[in-house]
């Protein structure tokens, strides 16, 4: 009797064993799509259905800070420029020209006048300036007004103390003027951010605390841009349309709808059964069997991003030892952490800014991985083979990969003789420890809000950052200079070797190794023609097109 | 009967305060800064310390507690840090699809599980039997979430059969809750099983069901009316907590499913320190929890005169 139970669990555990086989290697259904020459005549009409990992936070504009919002409310409305989705120059959006004053202080923007918002009635200047209002209103809390803030008045709407910008002004139903305090050559690049962008204030302010929530409808929810907002599933589906009466190019297809998946495996699965057209994120550890799969449907995008182990210049042991710090620097070998536990999935970073932004610095000598020097740093930092450092600690926000890199960098500054200590944090505490000085050595991971050298170098290592981005608290009298000049001066080639010679005096200090420029893969199906992935991670759903 | 039912009620208000003081005690103090995550990098820190001061967060715990306590009182569970909608609306749209996924995982379960569980019974020690028992221990060892993705690619990849994913919109569409609801009620299935086949086996043994066979009744009408009926009795009670637990246990399998129900929306609040929604949800599971175990017991003092109602 038990002997025959026996085979049958045995056979049991076979069938078992199939299944999981059989489940490991689902047929590359997407595979079956047909496929189109290259150079094809775009196609109108059809759903792109875009597989997003993680629901929006929320669409209004002044709430536009995370990735899968600004993707969508990038399509929902437009702003005063835009973005080239290729190139990322600014273009003209609904402002068609904008003219500087003698002392560029002062922009006079030009309105189209064939705007429209989704209901059908006219963008006027003074729509323009009463959500700019709203957005730096100090009720608003927005976390991303930061593109007005250079703006005349801007401190008093957003401290609570005036209702409008002293610095905006209606001309005429079609201009507008701005007021900026300082030179700022950056400022029309930051009007690019979907924060800024323009929708119709009337329903918004009837909607109320809802406005850009789930239970957002086409009434409250009145954009300009492209497409048009349909429906909000909280934590399934926004599905977005065409606007017929778009100013700009129209859109290709019909209607796009974003599925909301928290787990990158499910959204990967829903493309192998055919059910999604794009997959914005993929499941860790899978990069090289996912390209196997899916020859040709995959895209690798380096993003406007870096990543950093930042150095706290305002806590013992790296306060005034640069060559402890560099002692790091040298030790620290992150290509075989690309290489292994990052699966190819970023390049070395050299320098303060990513390889994809302007200004950024090929010939910049940051230390390269170099035991023999980083043991000659740490000698003439006072700790000879590590003698006499006691244990650093490394804060980093919790996730696998974070806690894999972790790892591998303790690792390797041990063998210098450097001990760290791990600490592991939730991301609100870890913000909050970062921009108070807690921390002696931590992972910085910064993507940009704009594509512009400032939003990088201003930032991070300005002295009137510290205590919020510029988290290690560094300060040069010199680089503090030339970021001023950097962001005031208007002649493109000056101003790009202004940047290059704070990189070059950042890198001399070393307040940083800079160690990762990220690149994401994604996966999209057979059938999807000219997806547009800027290097702000925008997916240009405006130029998309589906075949057949 | 009455006072029985009455009192236990009241059982419930300290229980419940108990569940909302600890499930805000621990938000409270578990490491995280709400403020920081709804205002990101941009804000300094003295807007930042505003900002926690209009929420009410710098107060002592207590006078938080209480005024939370007050608020939900009057039905207002407050509003997302980050999505900025109404935790009672948010509530509102969930339960549906929650309390859906938590029926057909237990319609699963108890057909499932009560049919293996009587032929097992009924061909004790067959192959039946022992691949029930095999499968019970399966059942009960075998993770959610390998489970979910598993059902995924073989019904919804390979065979495309089912959906993989999403509630299918509005409306309730049983087919988006097949997966899910196995997956999830995998578990309780075997348990099922393993109870009916135990209850059943010591019911078939009772001497009126040897007189029944001696009536000539035939074995259908004995194990299905006589038998059955009797066994179901220890199962019937067992349902009620065990779809409270369906309920509660929904983060992992919403989460791999998509199902925008409770636990999906629990598991993203908690990742994002949305303390309200935390806050909410995990009340109303917890509340759900209480209520069945009333009812549980209420039947139980029904269905059983033995016990005590006062």
């Amino acid at each position: 009797m038990l002997k025959g139970t026996g085979r049958w669990y045995l056979v049991i555990a076979v069938l078992l064993s199939i299944t999981l086989i059989l489940s490991g290697c689902g047929p590359n259904t997407a595979l079956t799509n047909g496929d189109k020459p290259s150079g094809a005549t775009p196609v109108d009409g059809g759903t792109f259905r875009f597989g997003m990992i993680s629901s929006p936070s929320a669409l209004e504009p002044a709430f536009l800070e995370e990735i899968n919002g600004i993707q969508i409310g990038k399509e929902l409305y437009d702003g005063l420029v835009k973005y080239d989705p290729s190139s990322l120059e600014v273009m003209p959006a609904i402002a068609e020209k904008w003219d500087y004053s003698a002392d560029k202080k002062v922009i006079k923007f030009h309105i189209r006048d064939d705007v429209k918002f989704h209901d059908g009635t006219a963008v006027k200047a003074q729509d323009v300036l009463d959500v700019w209002n709203r957005l730096a209103a100090k009720d608003t809390l927005s976390p991303v007004a930061f593109p007005l803030e250079p703006i005349v008045g801007f401190a008093d709407v957003n401290s609570g103390e005036a209702k409008t910008i002293s610095g905006l002004k209606k001309i005429d139903d079609y201009t507008i003027e701005v007021t900026l305090r300082e030179k700022n050559a950056a400022f029309l690049t930051s009007l690019g951010h979907p924060a800024v962008s323009i929708y119709k204030i009337e329903s918004a302010l009837k909607a109320g605390k809802d406005f850009g929530t789930p239970v957002a409808t086409p009434e409250t929810l009145i954009g300009t841009g492209a497409f048009k907002f349909v429906k909000w599933n909280s934590d399934q589906d926004v599905t977005i349309e065409k606007f017929d009466d778009y100013y700009g190019t129209k859109a290709h297809v019909d209607r796009v709808v974003y599925k909301i998946f928290n787990n990158e495996s499910t959204a990967l699965n829903e493309f192998r059964a055919g059910n999604l057209d794009y997959v914005d994120m993929l499941p860790p550890g899978q990069r090289k069997s996912i390209n196997m799969e899916f020859p040709d449907q995959t895209i690798n995008q380096t993003t406007l991003t870096t990543q950093f182990i930042g150095f706290n210049l305002t806590k013992v042991p790296f306060k005034d030892n640069v060559n402890l710090r560099k002692a790091i620097a040298y030790a620290l070998d992150p290509q075989s952490i690309i290489d292994t536990v990052l699966e190819g999935n970023s390049t070395l970073s050299n320098g303060p800014l990513p390889s994809t932004m302007l200004s950024y610095d090929i010939d910049l000598k940051a230390p390269k991985f170099d035991p023999a020097k980083a043991k000659e740093y740490l000698a003439l930092a006072g700790y000879p083979d590590g003698k006499g450092l006691a244990p650093i600690q490394y804060a980093y926000n919790f996730n696998q990969e974070n806690q894999k890199v972790a790892e591998a960098f303790q690792g390797q500054l041990k063998e210098i003789g450097i001990q760290i200590e791990l600490r592991n944090m939730e991301w609100g505490s870890y913000v909050k420890a970062m921009q108070s000085g807690e921390n002696q050595m931590f992972r910085v991971n910064w993507v940009a809000d704009y594509p512009d050298p400032a939003n990088f170098l201003n930032i991070l290592y300005s002295k009137s950052q510290w205590g919020m981005n510029n988290v290690v608290f560094y300060s040069n009298p010199v680089v503090e200079s030339l970021l001023t000049q950097g962001l005031e001066e208007t002649d493109t080639t000056k101003r790009m070797d202004i940047y290059k010679k704070i990189q070059e005096l950042v890198v001399e200090d070393q307040p940083a190794v800079w160690t990762f420029n990220p690149n994401y893969l994604r996966l999209l199906g057979k059938k999807v023609h000219d997806l547009t992935i800027s290097a702000l991670d925008h997916k240009d759903m405006r130029i998309v097109w589906l075949s057949k | 009967m009455i006072r029985f039912v009455i009192r236990r009620i009241f059982q419930l208000i300290p229980v419940i305060l108990g569940i909302s003081m600890l499930t805000f005690g621990m938000m409270s103090f578990v490491p995280g800064d709400p403020v920081a995550l709804m205002l990101g990098q941009h804000i300094s820190p003295q807007t930042m310390e505003s900002v926690r001061m209009e929420l009410g967060l710098d107060l002592p715990f207590l006078t938080r507690y209480l005024n939370y306590l007050w608020n939900v009182l009057h039905g207002n569970f407050g509003r997302s840090y980050i999505q900025h909608q109404e935790v009672s609306q948010m509530l509102l749209d969930k339960i549906p699809v929650t309390f859906c996924l938590a029926l057909v995982s237990s319609a699963i379960a108890i057909i499932f599980g009560v049919l293996i569980g009587v032929l097992s019974a009924v061909r004790q020690y067959s192959f039946w039997d022992n691949f029930t028992t095999f499968f019970t221990l399966i059942g009960l060892s075998l993770p959610t979430f390998w489970l979910g993705m598993v059902l995924q690619l073989v019904f919804g990849v390979i065979f495309r059969v089912l959906p993989i994913s999403g509630s299918g919109g509005e409306g309730f569409h049983l087919q988006y809750y097949i997966l899910p609801g196995f997956a999830l009620g995998f578990a309780s299935m075997a348990m099922y099983a393993g109870l009916t086949r135990s209850s059943m086996l010591e019911v078939l043994g009772e001497d009126y069901i040897r007189t029944a066979r001696a009536k000539g009744l035939s074995k259908r009408a004995v194990v299905f009316k006589h038998g059955m009926k009797n066994a179901l009795i220890p199962v019937s009670t067992h349902a009620g907590m065990d779809f409270a637990s369906l309920m509660g246990g929904t983060i992992l399998i919403e989460t791999i499913f998509s199902l925008p129900g409770i636990g999906y929306m629990l598991f993203n609040a908690i990742s994002r320190r949305d303390y309200p929604v935390v806050q909410g949800a995990t009340l109303f599971l917890a509340l759900v929890f209480v209520v069945m175990n009333l009812l549980v017991d209420i039947s139980y003092a029904f269905l059983n005169p033995r016990i005590r109602y006062d």
